[in-house]
C-alpha cells in the first residue's frame, strides 16, 4: 500500500453510512488519497437488506432507493470538495460489511476507509460492529474514522500533569 | 495530527507495519510512540512463579523492550516519541495506552487467517470495537503485491 507500487495509482474506498459519520469518513479518504502522488477514490454506500434475498431489489422499497442515492450524492460531493482527482461512485445492496469487503476486492482497494456504522449493546455483541468485520475481512488496509471523543478526567488529569499520560 | 500509537508484536510483520506508520507521520509531522505488549502465557510453569515471578517478569519485559527499541531505530529521529513494554493482554493494552497517550490513531497490523483468530478474534478485530480512537489495520501486504 505505502511502497512503491509500479504505477498504479492508489486506490482509496470510502464507505459511508447513512448517519453523520460520513463526513468524517469522507475527509480521512480524502485526506490519505491527497496525500499520494496518483490515487483515485471511490465512494460507497450499502442499503442494507437481507443477505441472499432473491427479491432483494424488490424489497427496497423506491423511497429507500431514493434516500440512499441521496446519501451516497452528498458524500461524492463533499469527497470531490476534498479531492480533486477522479471520484467513482458505488451503490450496494446487502450486509455492509460483505459488500465493503466485496467492493474493496472489486476495485483492488489498497486502503477502505470505514467510520463506525455502530450497532449498540447486545446487538453489537453478539454480531460484531461493521468496522471488526471490515478489518478482518477487507483485502487491503482498513481504517476506521472516529471520532475522538476527549475524556474529561483525562484531560483533567493530562493537564494537571499526573497520570502517565504524558510519557509512554 | 500528533500522535500515533504504533502497536508491534514480535512476528515478521512488525516491521511492515512500522514502516506504514512511518511513512504516515513523515506526511503528518506526527510522533510515533511504539507499544510492545507482552502476555504472560497462561501455562507458565507455576514453580517459575513460585521462584522467581518477578524475574521472570522483568526478563520478557526486558526482551520486549530491547526488540522495541531495535525497530525504533528504524524511525528518523525527528518522529520518536517514545517505546514502552508493558505485560498484559495485547488488545486491552493497546486500548489503554491509546487513552493514556492521547493519540489521535493507533496502527497496528491484522493476523492472518488462521484457526485461532477465527475462534477469538484477532487483535485487531478487538482494538477496533474497543478503542476510541481511529485505528489504521495493516495488512501483511498489499493486494498488488500478490
Amino acid at each position: 500500500m505505502i511502497e512503491e507500487q509500479g504505477h498504479a495509482p492508489v486506490v482509496v474506498l470510502a464507505a459511508v453510512e447513512s448517519g453523520e459519520g460520513y463526513d468524517r469518513v469522507v475527509e480521512a479518504a480524502a485526506a490519505y488519497a491527497r496525500g499520494q502522488r496518483d490515487s483515485e477514490l471511490h465512494v460507497l454506500h450499502v442499503v442494507e437488506a437481507a443477505p441472499r434475498d432473491p427479491d432483494v431489489f424488490d424489497a427496497v422499497s423506491d423511497r429507500a432507493l431514493a434516500m440512499a442515492k441521496a446519501i451516497l450524492e452528498r458524500a461524492s460531493d463533499a469527497a470531490r470538495e476534498h479531492f480533486h482527482g477522479a471520484v467513482t461512485e458505488h451503490l450496494a445492496f446487502g450486509t455492509a460489511w460483505q459488500e465493503i469487503v466485496q467492493v474493496a476486492g472489486s476495485v483492488r482497494a489498497d486502503i477502505v476507509v470505514v467510520g463506525t456504522h455502530d450497532r449498540t449493546g447486545l446487538e453489537r455483541w453478539m454480531l460484531g460492529s461493521v468496522a471488526e468485520k471490515v478489518a478482518q475481512r477487507a483485502p487491503c488496509a482498513v481504517l476506521v474514522a472516529r471520532p475522538r471523543q476527549e475524556d474529561p478526567d483525562r484531560v483533567a488529569l493530562r493537564r494537571s500533569g499526573r497520570g502517565r499520560a504524558a510519557q509512554p | 495530527m500528533e500522535r500515533l500509537l504504533v502497536a508491534l508484536d514480535g512476528s515478521a510483520r512488525a516491521k511492515h507495519v512500522l514502516a506504514v506508520a512511518v511513512d504516515l507521520a513523515q506526511r503528518t509531522g506526527a510522533k510515533l510512540h511504539l507499544l510492545r505488549a507482552v502476555a504472560l502465557p497462561p501455562e507458565l510453569p507455576a514453580a517459575l512463579w513460585a521462584t522467581a515471578p518477578t524475574d521472570a517478569t522483568e526478563s520478557l519485559l526486558l526482551a520486549g523492550r530491547r526488540d522495541l527499541e531495535d525497530l525504533e531505530a528504524l524511525v528518523p529521529e525527528a518522529l520518536r516519541g517514545g517505546v514502552s513494554c508493558q505485560v498484559g493482554v495485547p488488545w486491552d493494552a493497546i486500548c489503554t495506552a491509546a487513552r493514556e497517550w492521547d493519540v489521535d490513531l493507533v496502527v497496528l497490523g491484522s493476523h492472518g487467517h488462521g484457526l485461532l483468530d477465527r475462534i477469538v478474534g484477532t487483535t485487531a478485530a478487538k482494538v477496533v470495537n474497543h478503542v476510541d480512537r481511529s485505528v489504521l489495520v495493516v495488512k501483511e501486504r498489499s493486494r498488488r503485491e500478490g
